[in-house]
């Protein structure tokens, strides 16, 4: 028996561990018969803390920093009022408010780095770094991050890489960890600030494409919704629901026209031009609407 | 018997932990898909989004995801150390299939050009000629 236990049990869970190579089941492609690493039934299991998804839906929140582009290119000027205070992190006393303003404030990291106000820039990504440590990601947004960002101070579009793999590797790591609640707080506050950007910026500039922009957001609020409800089972989201969801009203009563076109495929530069048409009809009082409510509730969310 | 029950318990935490590395580093290896072309001037920025999902012979994960006119796009995948264990197939609203890469080798990332703001489906499954189980990561990038 203690041999048994000494030499040959451990050899064979070694031998297990090692034949497993993780997860995988691979198909040899030169003699069509399955190279069976075996897979363990705890991996396999649907129910697995691992799974993020199995047969259903995953979901995508556009990024702020497609908003802050746009706004730029419509609103040369900086405007520094749009933007919330880097200092307040210490007033976000819970994971909720700690969640949003993660994600209002790396809308607003965006919009600074966008137009080049790196002083702004860091102060946000150091408020953030602050933020993340108090969620339990710092390792998202650490000092390395924090200085690469700094040294590619005259390269925007790096920066901009520099900030989306914070982001990244956050949203990796809560949703790795099971806290897909504070996952999709933060892209909420980041949606949130994004539209409030454009919403602000459409009243100074009354430009029909950033109007265009605020009804494209139809979807993602439908996604959004649909999210914190599912998480809401200790209903700490109930009224920012229930303020998103009386802003969808107004987006419902928004038109949409899409006509199907071929698309074009480029197989040599791996590229496909996507041709359909499609359109928003956004009658003023309701787009009027909208610029209200979602000022309302975003400047709630940040006091 | 303690010890069969200590060496149980390890295997089943090295079995866990690769688990979970081999999904970290599939995120890595779709991010380097994410950049491949940084250096000739195509740079993709993160939506800062992690789309993964485990996977069999028998699923496939999806998502809905809205693409703004005037942008380009990249969706890149992996799903192990092959660059063409992933099928994914992207479709308008109307289910229209607007492109599948299993016309093009299974290519592990492709660029989309867009026209005019649209809301389309993401749908990724293992080719199970190639592998039948496994995670499967999706990223999505865009260029400024």
């Amino acid at each position: 028996m203690n041999f048994l236990i000494k030499l040959i049990l451990p050899s064979f869970l070694i031998f297990l561990v090692i034949s497993c190579g993780g997860d995988e089941i691979v198909v040899d492609p030169v003699d069509g018969e399955t190279d069976m690493n075996i897979i363990s039934n705890n991996v396999l299991d649907s129910s697995s803390a691992m799974n993020t998804a199995i047969n259903g839906k995953m979901f995508s929140i556009p990024s702020p920093i497609q908003m802050a582009t746009l706004i730029k290119s419509k609103v040369g000027v900086f405007n520094e009022k749009l933007l919330t205070n880097p200092e307040s992190v210490s007033n976000f006393t819970t994971t909720f408010k700690r969640a949003i303003n993660m994600g209002v404030y790396g809308a607003d990291l965006g919009y600074a780095t966008i137009y080049e106000n790196n002083t702004k820039a860091v102060s946000y990504l150091s408020s953030i770094e602050k933020l993340s440590d108090e969620l339990g990601i710092a390792g998202a947004f650490n000092q390395t991050l924090l200085e690469r960002f700094i040294e590619n101070g005259n390269d925007p579009d790096s920066m901009l890489v520099i900030m989306s793999e914070g982001y990244r590797e956050g949203d990796k790591f809560l949703k790795d960890n099971e806290k897909h609640d504070v996952a999709t707080l933060i892209l909420t506050g980041g949606w949130i600030e994004s539209v409030y950007f454009a919403a602000v910026s459409y009243e100074t500039s009354k430009d029909q494409e950033l109007a265009n922009r605020i009804g494209e957001q139809k979807t993602g609020l439908k996604t959004i919704i649909e999210l914190l409800t599912d998480f809401n089972t200790d209903e700490y989201y109930t009224n920012l629901i229930g303020d998103l969801k009386t802003l969808e009203l107004d987006f419902d009563k928004i038109k949409f026209n899409y006509t199907y076109v071929e698309p074009i495929h480029d197989a040599k530069n791996h590229q496909t031009s996507i041709k359909s048409k499609s359109s928003v009809n956004i009658d003023a009082a309701v787009l009027n609407s909208i610029i209200t409510k979602i000022k309302s509730i975003r400047n709630g969310l940040i006091s | 018997m303690k010890k069969l029950i200590g060496y149980f318990t390890i295997f089943i935490g090295f079995s866990t932990v690769s688990f979970g590395q081999e999904c970290d580093s599939l995120v890595n290896i779709c991010y380097k898909h994410l950049t491949a072309d940084s250096k000739v001037g195509k740079t993709f920025i993160s939506d800062g989004q992690v789309y993964k999902a485990f996977v069999d012979a028998e699923q496939s994960a999806e998502f809905k995801v809205t693409f703004y006119g005037g942008s380009t796009y990249r969706i890149a995948t992996t799903a192990g150390s092959k660059d063409d264990y992933v099928i994914f197939n992207v479709y308008d609203q109307e289910r229209n299939l607007l492109f599948s890469n299993s016309g093009h080798e299974n290519h592990p990332y492709w660029d989309f050009k867009i026209d005019n703001t649209i809301d389309c489906y993401v749908e990724a499954y293992l080719d199970i000629d190639k592998k039948v189980s496994g995670c499967l990561v999706v990223l999505i990038g865009f260029q400024k």
